[in-house]
């Protein structure tokens, strides 16, 4: 779990500023044996128990997870992964929870949205912030599935821009209870839970003014004024619940504030870093399962006298969804492997795995549902709910827009900073991505030589040259747009998507080399993942070379241009017929 | 009540297996073990009859190193300590010559009730439990479907041939060899696995058991090998309509049943 | 000095079992291979009635073992009758078929008798004077090939059809009575009731066509495909232990080891994939068609037809085709 005060250790961060921080994710991280065998263990009895009680078809029928299966997952303990032992819960690391978020999503994406709800989002922030007193009072009823738990930030007006928040908890007279008033939507559990880390506006006075501030506070769902609306109709994830949420002068005790008054956003955020990483593990599941589906179906599937399996078109996809399954898998365990130690900013890398690894998921259900045909798209086949189940990847913790523009922005402060000229403005690029300041590159580069992965075995000899010219090429454009934009490059997202998509291959390429380079230097063999390897880190470099490219040479202007013609026309201003 | 349960690692119902090169057992490698089927049914047995009138779960196991896998699970589903003997290295195709080392290892606990499954899944000798039981000088039953434990017997019933049973009596101690399907295996809960960890493995050798004929073996196995088809069996597949026909044809001329 | 085989021909209720014929025939066939005589026994309250039903086949002696306290089976009452038994026939090999009774016994007297055992073969091969045996291992996946070694007696247990009791040959055999004395026993076994788990109200042995389901079914409600198909073809249906164990199907239409042998003209298996527990209560069919999606499902081993393909597509089809043929 992540702890509050990190260290300024940060692999990304450091890319940014073109310092290869190769001893961060060298050698790639490998579970303790204790816990690995643990985790097995659990893995067995999840499997054991999903085989026989998960029925996600029937899941996605009813809009609804039977009582039974909650009742069944409460029962083996899987409420309390992530809840340390000494509060009757499994006290897994980042790393071990991820797995096994893995293998829910694998047996049925509702449930494993509901379980990230409750385990990750719904209970990280009481564990990161709460005091020893919330804890003791809320975790083992959470750990034992006795409580269900839910994380309520968005509001109608504050979706990917939470600092929109209305929400509005005041102190009362007495200074006893915050009354809080307002409401949420979209939360997932909203009326299956019972406790709600609630974030909303209160008044801080800071330099002697009072000004608004987001607080978090956590708010049971049985006190008098709140309620949970109706269930959402959803396109995919059907199963679980998603509420809106009311607050009607609900009397939140002052000891169920969490964290400081003011530093709701803090809360906020360092919840959904650890949050987007077991959705990006979720991610990594269901592309691996996609994959041996896909390629099950075209085994079997015969069309001109043999299976389609034997088609190079079919080939080039299965292939492909391979190479993404295997460098989404590497850059999620490598990033929970960091969250694990406690003392690293993980926050960019975990933004670019849920990327990364959603986008791969979707791409992954797409060409799964084409494999099949025909009865891809019949309701007999699993296909097209796992295409609807795998949409809200994109969307929800932190759309993939928002997590790039994040991830260029925060990336790139550390070298504003080290420019010197624009740091302070790169602060606050986006309200709600608070944290950015915490970070400083330790070592300034050698601006005169390029930093270079060191002895990596020959097998990866190209990948690791093309990564060392492609992170150079990461700092030099950071540089140039820094130079170019200044603090205006806030609002030049065409740009800020570039550095971010690079930005992703790049971590890909890095944790691609990181951990095959580690499995060589163990003497075992790579033989049958090299052309995994080979395959995406080829297609990595050439997406991070075209992106590089169009820093300087795009067709931005014709692209603003296009918008203003779309916007200022009422109808699609063309027509073949009418020309 | 002091409980064993004889507990063997097979492998799993639907791997594909070969035969390795000496033509005595099958080629390990990518090969995924568990629990044999009646043995964790019995281990569940277990488990309810401690839960019912106290005492201690044993798990006793022999087998080479992978075998603590299961071991462990044993114990993450609430065995309270193990017996593992090592018996790696040590292929002696003989169920007696099993059975003595079972026994060796266990003699000295003084159980109440030992269980085990009825059969393996690898092997598959059914022997086991009733060589321990006359070993040991106790009484047992075989194909048992219930148990009620009272006053120093225990009553239960075991499976006879064609939806018969019957329902026998036995003085404690005593063995009971048990039929899959009697009860509903319990899933190993994450509290289970951790608390796992602590609990004691005793592993022994076989050279530590004391069986001086532990190699002697009355039969011996000569090879394992696929078994050769009697029938010529027809494979239909592909197209659904394609498949149909060809079987209504077969119906109609080979089976004549249209 | 050993001489011979020696049978025992199961007991159940007053009559020899089938399984206790089909072994006596493997005894003959395997004696007549090794040139060595067969000889039986049978045990119970009053044995001799047994024996005489079997002096006409061909054996040296049928020994009637009776005592009062052989009138339920027990293991002690049984390894104590047949150590007496033996003991008189001093046989070089003794034969059991495999059934539930002899699992629970045989191993038992082997060691009070001091004897080498090979349970549950399927088949022998006679090669040099010396016997070889066939039995399955991995759960059916392979056979083994066993002998014997060292000093006798020698222990067989039969799998049940492994020998059809067609092959019997007929013969005159001497009965005679031996007295087993059972005073020194203590049997520790107490039974109290043999019962029906539920009563048998399906005889699928006379079934001509039976269509029988397995766990590939997925969910009770997809019986009705099973049902179907076995109406348009006028068949009965059965089911795998795990299938009637779901209560998908009632337990008196199980087919295998714990539920009916049937040997119908035609057996179709759906989604079944063939444990062996299984394939003994049907391996005698005529005509054996299996629907699996797996083509490694060892039903497929002893079937006339491998279906390899979705059930859930082929069952309706079929289905639909056999009507319109009928």
């Amino acid at each position: 779990m992540a702890k509050k005060d990190k260290t300024d250790v940060s692999f990304m961060k450091s890319l940014f500023a073109g310092v290869i921080d190769q001893e961060t994710i060298f050698p790639y991280p490998k579970l303790p044996q204790d816990e690995q065998e643990n985790l097995d263990m659990i893995l067995q009895a999840w499997n054991e128990f999903a085989k026989d009680a998960v029925d996600s078809p029937q899941i996605d029928r009813d809009k609804k997870i039977p009582k039974e299966v909650l009742q069944g997952m409460a029962e083996l303990g899987f409420f309390g992964l992530s809840i340390p032992e000494q509060y009757g819960g499994a006290g897994l690391s980042e790393t071990a929870y991820c797995r096994v978020f893995e293998e829910v999503c694998n047996y049925d994406a509702s449930l494993a949205v509901t379980l990230g709800a409750h385990a990750s989002i719904g209970t990280n922030g009481l564990l990161l912030y709460g005091t020893e007193k919330q804890k003791q009072k809320y975790l083992p009823k959470l750990a034992s599935g006795e409580w269900i738990a839910a994380f309520a930030l968005t509001e109608p007006g504050a979706g990917s821009d939470a600092a929109g928040i209305q929400s509005k908890a005041v102190l009362n007279d007495k200074k006893t209870h915050f009354i809080l008033n307002g409401g949420k939507m979209w939360i997932s559990n909203g009326s299956i839970s019972d406790l709600w880390t609630v974030f909303a506006k209160t008044d801080v006075i800071e330099d002697g003014v009072i000004k608004e501030k987001i607080s978090a506070f956590l708010v049971e769902a049985k006190w008098p004024g709140c309620s949970a609306g109706k269930p959402e109709d959803k396109f995919g994830i059907r199963g679980s619940d998603t509420t809106a949420l009311n607050f009607d002068n609900v009397q939140v005790p002052v000891e169920n504030l969490l964290g400081p008054l003011g530093k709701g956003f803090k809360v906020a955020m360092e919840t959904l870093n650890v949050g987007r990483l077991g959705l990006a593990a979720g991610n990594v599941g269901g592309c691996k399962l996609l994959t041996q589906m896909a390629a099950d179906y075209a085994k079997n599937r015969k069309q001109f006298g043999q299976s389609i399996a034997e088609f190079e078109i079919i080939k080039d996809k299965i292939a492909n969804m391979a190479a993404d399954a295997y460098a989404a898998e590497s850059m999620v365990y490598l990033t929970s492997a960091l969250a694990d130690r406690h003392t690293v900013d993980y926050s960019l890398e975990s933004a670019i795995s849920k990327v990364f690894a959603s986008e791969a998921l979707w791409r992954a259900a797409n060409e799964a549902m084409q494999i099949a045909g025909g009865n891809g798209y019949s309701t007999e086949y699993p296909f097209g709910q796992i295409v609807r189940d795998a949409r809200i990847n994109l969307i929800f913790e932190g759309t993939n827009e928002i997590l790039r523009a994040f991830t260029a922005l925060a990336g790139m402060q550390g070298p504003g900073e080290y420019l010197k000229k624009i740091g302070k403005a790169l602060r606050d690029p986006i309200k709600g991505f608070g944290l950015l300041t915490e970070f400083a590159v330790q070592k300034v580069r050698d601006v005169v030589t390029k930093d270079t992965l060191k002895n990596i075995a020959p097998e990866l000899k190209e990948q690791a040259e093309r990564f060392n010219d492609f992170a150079d090429e990461l700092q030099s454009n950071v540089e140039k747009v820094l130079m170019k934009y200044g603090k205006e490059i806030i609002h030049h997202e065409f740009i800020q998507q570039r550095i971010a998509n690079m930005a992703i291959d790049l971590y890909g390429m890095a944790a691609v080399i990181s951990r095959v380079d580690s499995k060589i230097k163990d003497s075992k063999s790579v033989e049958q993942e090299m052309p995994l390897v080979q395959l995406y880190c080829d297609a990595a470099w050439r997406r991070v070379r075209r992106e590089a490219r169009q820093i300087e040479n795009n067709l931005d202007k014709q692209r603003r241009q296009a918008c203003d013609l779309i916007y200022n026309s009422k109808q699609i201003p063309f027509d073949v017929f009418h020309e | 009540m002091k409980i064993a349960i004889l507990l063997k690692q097979v492998p799993v119902k639907d791997a594909t297996l070969k035969v390795n090169g000496d033509g005595l057992w099958i080629d390990e490698d990518n090969v995924t073990f568990e629990i044999n089927e009646s043995d964790h049914y019995g281990l569940e047995e277990a488990l309810r009859l401690k839960e019912k009138h106290d005492g201690e779960v044993v798990v006793v196991t022999m087998g080479p190193e992978r075998v603590k896998e299961s071991i462990k699970q044993a114990l993450a589903k609430g065995a309270d300590r193990a017996i593992h003997i090592n018996s790696s290295g040590y292929s002696n195709p003989d169920p007696i010559a099993h059975a003595k080392l079972l026994c060796a290892a266990i003699k000295d606990e003084n159980f109440d009730l030992i269980l085990s499954g009825l059969q393996s899944d690898d092997l598959g000798y059914g022997q086991t439990g009733v060589l321990v039981a006359e070993m040991l000088g106790m009484a047992h039953a075989t194909l048992v479907m219930e148990t009620d434990v009272q006053d120093g017997k225990i009553k239960v019933k075991r499976e006879l041939e064609g939806g018969w049973f019957q329902s026998v009596e036995l003085p404690l101690p005593a063995v009971l060899t048990i039929q899959s399907g009697l009860n509903q295996i319990r899933y190993a809960t994450i509290k289970g696995i951790m608390a796992a960890k602590r609990k004691e493995i005793k592993e022994i050798a076989i050279s530590d058991l004391g069986v001086s004929d532990a190699d002697a073996s009355g039969i011996q196995m000569h090879k394992i090998y696929l078994p050769v088809k009697t029938k010529q069996t027809v494979v239909l597949e592909g197209d659904t309509a394609d498949i149909v026909s060809k079987l209504v044809d077969k119906l109609k001329n080979e089976a004549k049943v249209l | 000095m050993a001489n011979g085989i020696l049978v025992v021909l199961e007991n159940n209720d007053g009559k020899i079992s089938r399984i206790g014929w089909e072994t006596l025939t493997a005894a003959q066939k395997i004696g007549s291979d090794l040139g060595i005589g067969v000889s039986a026994a049978v045990l119970g309250k009053d044995a001799k009635s047994m024996a005489d039903s079997a002096a006409g086949k061909h054996a040296d002696a049928i020994y009637a073992a009776s005592n009062a306290a052989l009138e339920n089976y027990t293991p002690d009452g049984y390894t104590a009758a047949l150590e007496q038994v033996i003991a008189k026939a001093a046989p070089a090999y003794i034969f059991v078929g495999h059934s539930y009774q002899a699992r629970d016994y045989v191993a038992k007297l082997a060691l009070r008798i001091n004897a080498k055992i090979i349970s549950d073969c399927i088949g022998y091969k006679v090669d040099g004077g010396s016997l070889m045996l066939t039995r399955q291992v991995f759960a059916g996946k392979f056979n083994a090939d066993y002998s014997f070694s060292g000093n006798g007696p020698y222990i067989a247990t039969f799998q049940a059809g492994a020998f059809s009791a067609d092959g019997l040959q007929p013969g005159s055999a001497k009965v005679e009575e031996v007295a087993v004395d059972l005073s020194g026993t203590e049997i520790r076994t107490n039974v109290l009731d043999i019962f029906q788990g539920v009563k048998q109200e399906v005889d699928l042995s006379k079934a001509e066509v039976i269509v029988s389901a397995g766990r590939g079914l997925k969910e009770k409600d997809n019986m009705a495909l099973v049902e179907g198909l076995a109406k348009a073809l006028g068949g009965d249906v059965s089911g795998s232990r795990p299938v009637c164990d779901d209560g998908w199907l009632k337990i008196d239409r199980q087919i295998g080891s714990s539920g009916q042998t049937v040997s119908p003209k035609l057996y179709l298996a759906v989604g079944i994939s063939g444990a062996i527990q299984h394939v003994v209560g049907m391996k005698n069919s005529k005509y054996i068609v299996a629907i699996n999606k797996d083509p490694h499902a060892p039903i497929f081993e002893i079937a006339d037809v491998a279906v390899v393909a979705d059930l859930f597509e082929v069952v309706p089809a079929l289905t639909k085709a056999v009507q319109e043929a009928a």
